[in-house]
């Protein structure tokens, strides 16, 4: 086994001194591992058998509104699209509640490692601000043997470092510990066909003017939640299945 | 000026009932709850008063407390970071610890799920 790249030493020395999180004030701890398959890459109307994996780790701290994490991503190919890439980005996140329906959250990211090929989709960091207006009812709506029934529904905007802007909405259902969720996404701008162009061809998958749609199942079994989402693109982008596994834990106030 | 009034009629008849539809909306979750014997005394935008009959006792649910309610269920919000908030159900002392009113007979105010629902008193 080979040295431990920095990028994950540095994901390694947060959660070995993370006994102390709560001494320092923190309300809450998360860390979500998502493990993605993509089997197909949609490219206009081609649809190419391009199978990659991709993996990340994010740990985050929350404290009141505000949350900062770091994520190692590691995304690792089978096809003629290159050698595998590692990458850590930097995270925060804000959370405020408009009224007693409504929320706003906003979410950025910051890749800090070099050397990363955005014009290959293995690409392993992402740059960019998402923010997103959610609507929810608190007192639920609706039962299902007995239990509340809680929907909620969501619109956004996602900006990436190249100005790439995409929108975003969704709508779901909470039940006893499931959450079943419908998302989708289109951009308005970026690059067009990534195989094919002679401007932006550096940045071709990080930049694709995607648009798609997926599909999100998850169940919370105390403090850890299970989920599955699978991803259909309409235009550009890859059929993707993520797996995902979250621990959360709250130390007081959060 | 028949317009005007109409007008005037549905604008008050909204600010009427739209704190009651609220102070439904609220309750719902207690009301669903309820043993079928349990007859609901009292009930506002501020507090839900139920009551059996046979123990000729009375319960007092608030929408905010604890400080300054005299009543024995309240209810306050929860979230969790990446969650939406949720409305939650908390106990007070006087209901955790009635001098005559042991925990066994909690089930004869509401169902099994309620009382898995509400939470303990919390420390002050």
């Amino acid at each position: 086994m080979g040295v431990l790249k920095p990028s994950y030493s540095l994901l390694v020395l947060l959660v070995l001194n993370l006994c102390d999180v709560q001494a320092q004030g923190v309300d809450d701890l998360t860390i979500h591992y998502e493990g993605m398959v993509v089997t197909d890459i949609q490219e206009r109307k081609e649809v190419v058998r391009t199978p990659f994996y991709r993996h990340s780790l994010m740990v985050q701290l929350g404290r009141g509104a505000w949350s900062a994490g770091l994520i190692g991503a590691l995304t690792r190919g089978t096809s003629s699209y290159g050698p595998d890439e590692e990458g850590l980005m930097v995270t925060a996140g804000y959370g405020r509640l408009l009224s007693d329906k409504l929320r706003v959250e906003t979410f950025g990211r910051v890749g800090v490692t070099k050397g990363h090929r955005f014009g290959s989709p293995l690409y392993a960091t992402d740059t960019d601000l998402r923010v997103n207006l959610v609507g929810f009812l608190p007192d639920g709506w609706g039962w299902l043997q007995d239990r509340p029934l809680y929907p909620s529904a969501y619109a956004g905007v996602i900006v990436n470092r190249y100005g790439r802007v995409q929108f975003v909405g969704g709508s779901g259902i909470w039940w006893n510990q499931w959450n079943v969720y419908l998302t989708g996404f289109t951009a308005v701008n970026g690059v067009d066909n990534p195989l094919k162009t002679n401007r932006n061809a550096d940045i071709a998958f990080a930049n694709l003017k995607n648009a798609g749609f997926s599909i999100s199942a998850s169940r919370g079994i105390g403090p850890l939640t299970v989920g599955l989402r699978h991803n259909i693109p309409i235009r550009h982008g890859g059929y993707d299945t993520t797996l995902t596994l979250t621990y959360q834990r709250f130390f007081g106030g959060g | 000026m028949e317009q005007r009034l109409i007008g005037v009629l549905l604008f008050v008849g909204y600010g009427l009932l739209v704190p009651h539809v609220q102070a439904q909306t609220y309750w719902r979750t207690v009301v669903k709850y309820l043993q079928p014997e349990v007859t609901v005394v009292e009930r506002s935008e501020e507090r839900l008063v139920i009551e059996h009959p046979v123990l000729q006792d009375t319960l007092v649910v608030a929408l905010t407390g604890p400080d300054a309610c005299q009543c024995d269920i309240y209810s306050t919000s929860e979230q969790r970071r990446g969650g939406n908030p949720y409305r939650v159900w908390v106990a007070t002392e006087r209901f955790w610890e009635h001098p005559t009113r042991a925990q066994n007979q909690w089930g004869r105010f509401f169902r099994s799920r309620f009382l898995q629902i509400i939470r303990p008193p919390r420390p002050s």
